[in-house]
């Protein structure tokens, strides 16, 4: 999983989203998981996914594709 | 499922739940209700019935807590920048669920906050609260997995964000100049600087650490992430030897609220269920308000209104049994939201 200085938070519009997000990009081999949003992060269902920063140009692929909306991405 | 936990924003989380146990402890022992020192929902009640809403004159006072805590987290939200007024998520649908969520609080006599208190003080009713609670957040979760939202919000006007600010500042001020019209019961209050002082500085640590008595549970059986919990945990922990040291703890004795475990459960299966579909609990929404949340602030309102009903209808725990009016109330919630949960889904 990501490191202290290389991990990406991704936020959604809800919790479905996130869990289907998780589903997805686990599916496609990326390594990520369904974390509490972290304090310094808004997040209006409280939960994100977070993953590895060499991921996030495949990430924002298979999550646009999937058609899910993308709230925000942050540094972990 | 791996469990999970941040450690840096757990130790945060876990200062504010100590916060909130002691200062709660220490508010009952200057004054306020036992196993309630701090209670977002049963001082939403008495605020209602402080403006006429309800006339249980004992459960009539305009709670300075719920406006320090506001203001706390709003002066915590303005200096990090996490001010921002939002709104337009499923607006009447979160006063309905809100007041709904009132039906079970009252039936019981606990929001996720005061059964957390309770079980702290030494009422074992309470581990019948809890259990409902995990049941209905548990139930909660199933119905977010399977694509329950309630639409997302939209940013708004200031003026929006802002409203809910003035209509506290009004009820400070009503709390200070005392006129006729007003309610205030002489009984079980702490002096007003000291439920300023603890509820200011609660509000600024709710709204840093997003203290969440619901979500802590939430976040557990979803995603098996511990760090929300550990709020909980400590709030109960630090509460439970502030009582002890204070000597107001009274272990396996019963005081307040409902001590049925079949009626607890189900009452507090409808409050884990219905603050799960908001977001989080009455302590959380009133911080969202605080930030500029418009829907977070209609949910208030809605436990107050919900809160008002409950003692108007005798919904409500009172004089030692819940009525069958009260256990009609529970039954019928759990049944709408039911069709809210089911009726609320996306379908992609």
């Amino acid at each position: 999983m990501a490191g202290k200085h290389d991990g990406r938070i991704m936020t959604f519009h809800g919790t479905y989203y996130v869990l289907k997000a998780e589903k997805l990009l686990q599916k496609e081999g990326i390594a990520v998981e369904a974390i509490a949003a972290p304090r310094h992060i808004s997040s209006d269902c409280g939960i994100c996914i977070r993953f590895n920063l060499s991921d996030e140009e495949r990430v924002r692929r298979i999550i646009v594709t999937a058609s899910i909306e993308i709230n925000g991405v942050y540094d972990e | 499922m791996r469990l999970k936990i941040a450690r840096s924003d757990t130790l945060w989380v876990a200062a504010a739940g100590t916060f909130a146990g002691a200062g709660a402890a220490v508010l009952t022992y200057f004054g306020n209700p036992v196993d309630g020192g701090i209670s977002i929902a049963c001082f939403s009640r008495d605020i209602a019935g402080a403006l006429g809403f309800h006339q249980v004159i004992e459960f009539s006072y305009l709670r300075p807590e719920i406006i320090a805590i506001a203001f706390g987290a709003a002066l915590a939200a303005v200096v990090k920048g996490g001010f921002q007024p939002a709104g337009g998520s499923s607006t009447l649908l979160r006063f309905f669920i809100g007041m709904i969520c009132s039906f079970g609080i009252f039936a019981f006599i606990g929001c996720p906050m005061r059964v957390g208190l309770r079980l702290a003080g030494g009422d074992p009713a309470a581990l019948a609260g809890i259990a409902g609670l995990a049941a209905g957040i548990g139930i909660g979760t199933i119905f977010l997995a399977n694509g329950f939202s309630l639409g997302k919000s939209a940013i708004t006007s200031r003026t929006n964000g802002l409203a809910f600010h003035f209509f506290l500042a009004v009820l400070f001020i009503l709390l200070i100049v005392k006129p006729a019209f007003i309610t205030l019961s002489h009984q079980r209050h702490a002096p007003l600087i000291a439920s300023l002082a603890a509820g200011g500085v609660l509000g600024i640590l709710g709204q840093r650490t997003k203290l969440c008595f619901i979500g802590g549970f939430r976040n557990a059986f979803l995603i098996g992430d511990l760090t929300l919990l550990t709020g909980f945990v400590f709030l109960v922990i630090s509460a439970l030897v502030t009582n002890v040291l204070l000597g107001q703890e009274h272990m396996g004795i019963h005081i307040i609220g409902s001590a049925d475990i079949v009626w607890s459960f189900l009452a507090l299966t409808v409050v884990g269920l219905a603050s799960t579909f908001l977001g989080g609990c009455p302590f959380r929404q009133l911080i969202l308000a605080a930030q500029g949340n418009t829907d977070s602030a209609i949910s208030i309102l809605g436990l107050m209104a919900g809160a008002a009903i409950s003692y108007n209808y005798y919904f409500a725990f009172m004089a030692d049994s819940l009525d069958r009016n009260g256990k009609m109330a529970v039954i019928a919630g759990l049944l709408v939201l039911f069709i809210i949960g089911v009726y609320n889904r996306k379908k992609t």
